[in-house]
């Protein structure tokens, strides 16, 4: 099956095929998802972060501009609910995940979700600049481009931001006993 | 080496956008620069720690209700109906059915208006310049004069051609019943008179044509039409009527009118 690309699965749902948005959703919403995990680390906020912004993303749809990439767009949207909810917020929620762990042992999976919980724990020490950063660049693998388009600040920007947020994870961790050597 | 241009190193380091001149530099940095060996071996623990961290499925129920949220909105809002709407509302049809009720509808209209436009004297079978203008009965009608009258009667055909005349107009009636297509033609002077206004009875197969000097009535079952023509300076009009049924003449009589009595 030809797989549509953003721009005409955009064009058809503003024609009003009912169908066309749903393949969007269907294309994005781990990611969107994740993004608002990573940054709330509640899987209820993210919920309804996620929603938020499809259904934002979904009345906008005529003032997106196909010059873009729309899942930049669609980021960018979750990005701002995500820190909307932070705001509402305060402190994170207790971590709670389902990590997809596919062929690990069960001493591999226990160690991994150890580290996992501990860097997610450090990332929410950080200010949400930071930890927008790091989550969009490593944790989605966005290129500076894409981030410095949903952050809407120039690369260069996104770069330093990007190595002081790094600096001040690893200095997190440290705190937390997770150097380099252990 | 200055701090900011090491950070960079380190960061495309870990980017691995480094070029092999690049790589080169940092890496004498590292082996000579403790600080900077320590920099670097934890950005990239920490880099390596992140890429740890796996995706989270979305629970089940996030598409669901987006979707249903999308639907929600996407739906019309219900104005309040009408009275009439809600007495119609038990008549909706589907779309199909409405198309072909909707072409149904408009045969019948077509044909109910070709039925009644049919009827309709046809423009051709008058001349403008025998026909002129809507006869406006004004008090000289009211004022008539018997004339003379020609009575129809053979098989198939009955009826009769009735004269009158008033101040203005001399007028003529034709009225015939008949089991097949009849005409009564009409001649006269039309030097003398003209014909100012003509009427049928708008059943169907009956037609008046106008000529110079011709009226001629014509009819599938039969005739009802009148006539008025100008009455002349000398009040007298001559006409000749023939009443033809069958394709063979019937009746043929002269016919003067606006002598005062019956001829």
């Amino acid at each position: 099956m030809i797989e549509l690309e953003d721009a005409t699965l955009v064009r058809r749902s503003l024609e009003g095929d009912p169908h066309a948005f749903e393949v969007l959703v269907d294309r994005y919403q781990k990611v969107v998802f994740n993004i608002a995990f990573r940054l709330t680390r509640d899987r209820g906020e993210a919920e309804d972060v996620a929603q938020t912004t499809f259904l934002k993303a979904f009345e906008a749809l005529r003032s997106y501009n196909s010059r873009h990439k729309f899942f930049s767009w669609l980021y960018a949207i979750a990005v701002h609910e995500a820190l909307n909810a932070s705001g509402r917020k305060g402190r994170f929620a207790r971590l709670e995940e389902d990590v997809e762990s596919a062929g690990d042992t069960p001493e591999e999976v226990v160690t991994r979700k150890q580290i996992e919980e501990r860097i997610v724990e450090g990332l929410a020490e950080l200010k949400f600049e930071h930890r927008v950063v790091i989550v969009l660049k490593h944790l989605q693998n966005l290129s500076y481009e894409e981030v410095s388009q949903i952050l809407g600040i120039p690369e260069k920007k996104v770069k330093s931001r990007l190595f002081t947020a790094r600096t001040m994870l690893k200095d997190v961790l440290a705190r937390k006993g997770m150097g380099p050597n252990g | 080496m200055d701090e900011k241009s090491v950070a960079d190193l380190i960061q495309r380091d870990l980017d691995g956008t480094l070029s092999p001149e690049e790589k080169l530099r940092l890496e004498r940095e590292i082996a000579t620069n403790p600080q900077i060996r320590r920099m670097h071996t934890e950005l990239r623990a920490v880099k390596d720690a992140l890429s740890q961290i796996a995706d989270v499925n979305p629970p089940p129920t996030l598409k669901p209700s987006i979707l249903r949220e999308i639907q929600r909105r996407r739906a019309p809002v219900r104005t309040p109906q009408s009275i009439l709407a809600r007495l119609l509302e038990p008549f909706r049809l589907k779309p199909a059915i409405r198309y072909a009720v909707a072409v149904a509808g408009g045969i019948m209209v077509g044909i109910i208006g070709f039925a009644v436009l049919s009827t309709l004297p046809s423009s051709s079978s008058l001349d403008n310049n025998d026909i002129i203008g809507t006869l406006s009965l004004g008090g000289s009608l009211k004022e008539v004069t018997p004339g003379p009258q020609l009575d129809i009667a053979g098989e198939g055909i009955q009826g009769a051609v009735r004269t009158e005349s008033t101040k203005d107009f001399r007028v003529i009636h034709c009225e015939l019943t008949a089991d097949h297509p009849s005409e009564v033609t009409i001649t006269f002077d039309p030097s003398k008179s003209s014909v100012v206004a003509a009427k049928n009875d708008l059943t169907r197969g009956t037609s008046i044509l106008a000529r110079d000097g011709e009226v001629r009535l014509a009819g599938d079952r039969g005739i009802r039409s009148t006539v008025l023509f100008s009455a002349p300076a000398g009040g007298v009009v001559s006409l000749h009527v023939s009443v033809t049924w069958g394709g063979a003449a019937v009746v043929e009589r002269d016919l003067v009118l606006g002598t005062g009595s019956p001829g």
